[in-house]
């Protein structure tokens, strides 16, 4: 792996990618809900 | 993240409030008019706000207790003024900068022969990581800023995850069998062939992945899809959109007058340029250059353009396993291939594909709206649908003429005459064909009217696109942020360029023979 590659991989909040992985769905699904729960 | 008190979390959000202020006042309404923006005035007022405030109350707290101190801060408090920063640049972006661009394209047309902006994508998309790369390389990131940047992955990945909801399966009906046949076999063919020719390249494996399917499917939105999935550097996604971008020019500027030399009709350039052309803005574009006067070649470039697109998912998936399968087998000491592909499958995906299934089984879809290539319908009927007694009587005496020929048009609006609006998406196609059969301009616009009237897009659907297009916005910018001029140096942008141009020129060039003399009259 490149010197690039680990640099950029550091770039983010988490410690891990599945933390932000299961962040990003949550958010993403609860956001959908509330759109279908008010709106649909 | 020092442990420093920091002033800069109040600033900026006291900075958005106060902008939200302003716009809600009036003070801009005459730019944002100018720069036909005077309709997003309350939805970027309300982003402006809300960020605003809660900014300025993280940063009240960043002034008056260090940031760190608190065991959450490094992903709650410390992220706040970057994340203040990046909202403003995409209210910049897309509210000022593209209709800039959008104005400018126009008026250097005439000098140019052509709209610049439109051409090379100046959207706010491409805009964002511009800025983010000159301001990163040019002024720096200050260290305050760095954690809201470092939240633009997850940003990007929450917009993917949306985008799972602006395609579904149930489009494919629609598609005539040979273009999904066609598409599909030019699709997967190029994604293996650039996984192929990565190889053979030694290219990064990440790299190879965004190319793959940045060249396979519809470009732009493509690549930037699938680089969280193949773990890409953002230098990877900018030298792969800057790529698609030139080459899709350069297609734009050859595909038309080839056509027109071998005497493509309007279906095969249509096909052809749907197939072999890189980037959606282009396909377009390069249909309406062949064909000015007619929508024909632009429906058909669209049908197949949009066949493209609705692979995605299927790519998505593809490229997530043969990441994870290529990781699984440089870990050598692990032995269970199967847990370690499970392990390095980014879960993230399953997130988009449950999102196109949710929408694919009509989840996100209020009742009575149905969608038809890019358009959504809504039959359910009311007055407001219905046409006026004189345009009935308009479309009567047409009818009764007899200058109709094709018997299905006649149908589709002796069904009109009967229910007053129209009421299936076959109905409207065959009304929208019936301007083919008559000169009489208020006919014409009558037609096309009485389909504009069905036309609605669900609000469920227009609020998630909005919120995916923000998560974009704010993503690319903090991306482009990511990209040194080091790192310029250090990736395969050689590489790139030669996958780029072979891949491109082998598509272009066997799709050409494909719809020359395999697609006839229809599709």
């Amino acid at each position: 792996m490149s010197e690039t590659k680990k640099d950029d991989r550091l770039l983010s909040v988490f410690a891990s990618e599945r933390s932000e992985d299961t962040i990003a769905m949550v958010v993403a699904f609860i956001l959908a809900a509330i759109i279908v729960v008010f709106f649909k | 993240m020092n442990n420093q008190k920091s002033i800069a979390g109040l600033l900026i959000g006291a900075g958005l409030v106060l902008y939200a202020i302003i716009l809600k006042i009036g003070y801009l309404n005459d730019v944002l008019e100018y720069l036909e923006q005077a309709k997003t005035i309350d939805v970027h007022s309300g982003v402006a706000l809300w960020v605003g405030i809660i900014v300025l109350l993280v940063g009240i707290s960043n002034f008056i207790v260090p940031v760190g101190r608190f065991k959450h801060d490094s992903i709650v408090r410390a992220p706040a003024p970057g994340i203040g920063i990046l909202i403003l640049l995409c209210i910049l972006n897309r509210y000022y900068l593209e209709p800039i661009f959008k104005i400018w394209g126009k008026a250097f047309q005439p000098a140019l022969g052509f709209d610049f902006a439109t051409i090379f994508g100046f959207n706010y998309i491409l805009l964002g990581i511009i800025i983010g790369f000159l301001w990163a390389n040019i002024i720096k990131i200050p260290a305050w800023m760095l954690p809201g940047v470092k939240t633009g992955r997850l940003i990007l990945k929450m917009a993917i995850i949306t985008m799972g909801a602006m395609y579904s399966i149930t489009e494919i009906k629609h598609m005539g069998s040979l273009s999904i046949i066609m598409i599909f076999v030019f699709v997967m063919g190029t994604v293996f062939f650039v996984l192929w020719f990565g190889k053979f390249f030694e290219t990064d494996k990440s790299l190879t992945g965004v190319l793959a399917s940045g060249l396979a499917v519809c470009g732009v939105s493509a690549a930037v899809a699938v680089a969280p999935v193949v773990k890409a550097r953002s230098i990877d996604v900018a030298y792969s959109i800057g790529m698609l971008l030139l080459v899709g020019v350069v297609g734009l500027l050859v595909f038309p007058p080839v056509g027109k030399a071998v005497g493509m009709n309007e279906i095969q350039f249509g096909a052809w340029v749907g197939t072999g052309l890189l980037n959606s803005a282009q396909v377009a574009a390069a249909a309406l250059v062949f064909d000015p006067h007619t929508i024909e070649t632009l429906k058909v470039a669209e049908i197949f353009n949009i066949t493209r697109v609705l692979i995605l998912p299927l790519i998505v998936l593809v490229l997530a396993f043969w990441y994870a399968k290529g990781e699984a087998a440089e870990n050598v000491e692990k032995i269970n291939v199967g847990k370690v592909l499970i392990d390095k499958f980014p879960i993230f995906v399953i997130g988009f594909i449950l999102m196109f299934a949710l929408m694919s089984v009509g989840f996100f879809t209020p009742k009575g709206f149905e969608l038809h290539g890019k358009d959504w319908y809504n039959f359910t009927p009311s007055e407001k649908k219905q046409l006026k007694k004189e345009e009935l009587a308009k479309i009567k005496n047409f009818v009764d003429s007899g200058s109709i020929t094709n018997p299905m048009v006649k149908e589709a609006l002796e069904k009109l005459l009967v229910d007053k609006q129209i009421t299936s998406t076959a109905q409207a196609d065959h009304v929208l064909k019936a301007q083919d059969f008559t000169k009489d301009k208020e006919l014409k616009k009558l037609f096309k009217d009485a389909v504009k009237k069905v036309h609605e897009k669900p609000i469920t659907i227009e609020i998630m696109r909005e919120y995916m297009l923000w998560f974009f916005a704010y993503g690319l910018s903090a991306l482009g942020m990511q990209i040194t001029w080091q790192s310029m140096k250090q990736a395969g942008g050689k590489a790139v360029a030669v996958i780029g141009a072979i891949t491109g020129f082998l598509k272009a060039f066997l799709s050409f023979w494909v719809c020359l003399f395999l697609l006839k009259e229809t599709i």
